[in-house]
């Protein structure tokens, strides 16, 4: 976070002084028409890399309609700052004692932007529209653990399972309410809301330039009351240098910097750091490197965690993220609740690396620098995508660290839809290099329970452990949050003890953001979950910005 | 001539056919397909999911049906819908960004042309000249220079120094308040750099073209008869030679009608503009088969409706080739 230096004279001390005082006397007049401590108004216009491709969420997967999609819509529950669940179109909700009854109680006088009042019978469509077996949904199978759903008034929601299913409360928090008024009747795969939708959110569409821009404006009737600001723009610029540049020329206000820009750049620029503030928190994935447990040498448990102790998380961290990432020891965000206290990573210690591989039986007898055993090499091929350089600098720094301990990596680069259908889907893999999310909810049974393991499953390293599986299916049974702590707790000790993959770092997500956008409070979740909060000081609103 | 006409549109339709059988098979050769990219890696969506995405698009029924399905809709002039998230037609997707990528490059054409037919001639005029010679160094600079950087380095001066001329994109903001003039002018300040970036390596390459097929045709005896019919120079030159040396022109245009849909990727990327080469570059990458489909088919028509103009046009401007073609 880049903070003005103090500058030298106390003449400009004074003058900062005035200058906040006058700031203040604004916020002042401001808050006393409005009645509100902050003032509305304003654009925010801010850079993306790819443009939306579906603005009804769960019919896309990108990145780009997830992050408009999440400012029109909404869901019963959200996460909170410190990623917890939160209410949100639902006041309240109850687990019934058996874990197999969500009673979800609405909020009252919550209306769609046409006016037309929410109810549970929205609720019933929305969550009838994911489960139909025409509709076109990666997500669709989480929703259809429900086995029966009941409407009993207007502002009640029940959904029954069959078996308890702990997660259930995370996916209500994901699943965005649609209007069942606007969409009866449409087929959803081709719809025209979905390039112009009505939601329940704090913002609502009022133009898409195809390929170009997207146009938002406050939402008058969202049930918190209308954001600050009051209009949000999205500009679709694909290249980070542009985007860059349109920061440095005034036309956007926000951008996702890279780290060469964030450490190099910005902190050179006296002129930018004035203007530009830059926020850096964990971002929501981690990289690692997966070993294919069904194959020689890694079915040796001594060999992978030889190599965890050989990899320097260090060098790694500094030289692919430019020292913005930290290192893991589980596969949950640190701060939060489900990351586990005193948990002791795989040090760098080279050292001890050799010896493990020695005590497996891999020594170097003919002197060539690579272990062997029954006369074959210690050797392996690490595969990667193309289209991410930070992977590619990450395999080539590791290859480079196991050969100081005697082992030969080959490092493989492909494209992504080729690695996944060829190597990842069929298992042909030795090792890879691959990132998961840190998802809110601690469930990961799909990542590593040993029934897992068909083709296109995702448990691909191929985990196979009793421990595991038992943790993992406890862990869908408990609703109470400490109880459940506790299990994943186990659970990412044991996952770090069997070291099917190591954990390499998880990289920080950057911001550059105009400093006349104010309330930006970096947490566990990010900067964009009191999104409806931050606002612009009327002095600085711009009624037309400068194109 | 009507016969011939006939004849080579007759002709199109059997290459068009063979054009689609083998961009059809090369793509499916590519491994992976929509389903395995939409799904993939996301722990939230299952294996569920991706069969029933494989069904609904067709993918799970052998190639030749998938080919014969997509023919015959084609033929109904139906692309189909994109297999991306946004499931939108073929050809309203293409449609919108085709607009802006012909735009741009019929202006940068038109760039081309009017510099780089001047240049040519006078190089050529003035052969080995202390003129000509500083031209083929300057063009051939132009040509050297890599696009991205001399875009990057114009995006600073008149985009963040001088704050003259839009940074990227390709309309303001305000676009839809304005006036038929107003729209205009925030256009032509938008595609300043794009247009003139893209002309930057044709100029080279068009006017070395010009100059040499002017050296040729300066040393013919018609052009020693004009001369010494006692015309002007100019005359000389614009009427006489310039004309004749034109001729071959024809067939680079006609060449070049594909190039026009055509956009480069790294250029639309830097200067954000929404045309066909992030369009087909992305719709690669996500095995989009109808989109990709819908781009080579029309890019297929244009090369051979290129073609065919060019060979007209070349029929009405040379008497010889006329006469040929009436006798066939």
């Amino acid at each position: 976070m880049a903070e003005l230096p103090p500058r030298s004279g106390s003449w400009r001390l004074l003058a900062g002084g005035l200058a906040l005082a006058f700031l203040l006397g604004m916020a002042g007049t401001a808050s006393a028409d409005s009645a509100r401590p902050h003032p509305h108004g304003g654009e925010r216009v801010v850079a993306m890399g790819a443009e939306p491709s579906n603005l009804i969420p769960f019919m896309a997967g990108d990145s780009a309609s997830n992050a408009v999609g999440s400012l029109i819509h909404a869901s019963l529950l959200r996460y909170d700052k410190n990623l917890e669940l939160a209410p949100d179109l639902a006041k309240s909700w109850e687990v019934s004692n058996d874990g197999k009854t969500l009673t979800f109680h609405l909020r009252k006088g919550v209306r769609f932007p046409d006016g037309h009042p929410l109810t549970s019978a929205d609720v019933a469509f929305t969550w009838r529209t994911v489960v139909d077996p025409e509709t076109r949904t990666p997500y669709g199978e989480q929703y259809r653990r429900v086995s029966r759903i009941e409407t009993p008034d207007p502002h009640t929601f029940i959904a029954h399972y069959d078996k308890p299913y702990a997660p259930a409360l995370s996916t209500w928090a994901s699943l965005s309410i649609l209007p069942a008024h606007l969409l009866k009747g449409e087929d959803i795969n081709n719809t025209d809301f979905s390039r112009n939708p009505v939601g329940l959110g704090p913002y609502k569409l009022d133009r898409w330039v195809p390929g170009e821009s997207l146009h938002l404006s406050a939402n008058s009737s969202y049930f918190k009351g209308p954001p600050y600001i009051s209009r949000v723009t999205f500009r679709i610029i694909p290249d980070t240098t542009t985007q860059f540049l349109e920061l440095e020329a005034g036309h956007i206000d926000q951008m996702s910097p890279s780290p060469t820009l964030y450490k190099r750049t910005f902190p050179e620029r006296k002129d930018l750091r004035q203007r530009i503030a830059t926020y850096s928190y964990l971002g929501n994935q981690y990289t690692y490197l997966g070993f294919n447990l069904r194959r020689k040498p890694f079915t040796d448990i001594r060999v992978r965690r030889a190599i965890a102790h050989a990899i320097d998380r260090r060098e790694l961290i500094q030289g692919v993220t430019l020292g913005l990432a930290r290192r893991l020891s589980a596969p949950y965000k640190p701060g939060t609740r489900w990351y586990p206290d005193h948990i002791q990573p795989y040090a760098y210690d080279p050292e001890k690396a050799r010896h493990m591989l020695a005590e497996a039986g891999w020594k170097d007898t003919d002197g060539d620098g690579i272990r062997e055993k029954n006369g074959k090499n210690l050797a392996f091929e690490l595969i990667t995508n193309n289209d991410n350089k930070e992977r590619q600098i990450a395999a080539t720094l590791i290859k480079g660290r196991l050969r100081q301990v005697g082992i030969d990596v080959t490092v493989r680069v492909v494209e992504w839809a080729t690695f996944i259908s060829q190597y990842i889907n069929t298992h042909d893999f030795d090792a890879v290099i691959l990132g998961w999310s840190l998802s809110p909810d601690p469930d990961q049974y799909s990542i590593w329970h040993s029934s897992q393991q068909g083709p296109g499953q995702f448990n691909f390293v191929g985990l196979d452990d009793p421990k595991v599986d038992h943790l993992l299916e406890a862990g869908l049974r408990v609703f109470d949050p400490d109880k459940r702590a506790d299990i994943y707790h186990r659970f990412a000790r044991e996952l770090l003890k069997d070291c099917p993959i190591v954990y390499l770092y998880a990289p920080y997500s950057l911001s550059a953001i105009d400093r006349r956008i104010k309330n930006i409070k970096p947490a566990p979740a990010g900067i964009e979950y009191n999104i409806e909060d931050w606002y612009i000081p009327k002095r600085l609103q711009r009624n037309a910005i400068r194109r | 001539m009507l016969i011939y006409f006939a004849k080579r549109m007759l002709w199109m339709i059997p290459v068009l056919l063979g054009i689609t059988i083998i961009s059809f098979g090369v793509m499916h050769l590519a491994p992976g397909d929509i389903t395995t990219l939409e799904t993939s890696l996301n722990p939230r969506s299952g294996s569920e999911a991706r069969e029933k995405l494989r069904e609904a698009y067709h993918l799970d029924e052998p190639l030749y049906e998938q080919y014969w399905l997509w023919l015959k809709r084609v033929v109904r002039l139906d692309f189909g819908r994109s297999f991306s998230s946004d499931h939108r037609p073929v050809l309203t997707k293409i449609g919108e960004r085709l607009q802006v990528t012909l735009s741009i490059n019929i202006a940068s054409l038109l760039v081309i042309l009017a510099v780089a037919f001047p240049v040519g001639v006078v190089s050529a005029v003035r052969q080995n000249s202390l003129l000509d010679r500083s031209l083929t160094v300057t063009v051939f600079l132009a040509f050297a220079i890599p696009g991205f950087w001399l875009a990057l380095l114009l995006m600073v001066l008149f985009g963040v120094q001088l704050g003259w001329l839009p940074v990227s994109g390709i309309h303001g903001f305000d676009y839809q308040q304005l006036g038929f003039w107003g729209r205009l002018g925030d256009l032509a300040r938008h595609l300043v750099l794009p247009v003139l970036v893209s002309g930057f390596a044709g100029v080279a390459a068009f006017s070395r073209y010009v100059r040499s097929n002017m050296l040729e045709v300066i040393r013919q005896d018609y052009i020693l008869t004009a001369r010494a019919k006692g015309l002007s120079e100019g005359t000389v030159i614009y009427r006489h030679a310039l004309r004749n040396a034109l001729l071959p022109v024809i067939t680079l245009l006609g060449l070049s009608v594909p190039g026009l849909i055509g956009g480069s990727v790294i250029f639309e990327t830097i200067f954000g503009i929404p045309g066909m080469g992030q369009l087909f570059y992305s719709s690669v990458l996500m095995r989009d088969y109808p989109v990709i489909m819908g781009i080579l088919v029309i890019g297929a028509i244009l090369t051979l409706l290129g073609n065919l103009l060019a060979d007209l046009a070349y029929a009405w401007a040379d008497p010889r080739v006329r006469r040929g073609l009436t006798a066939q």
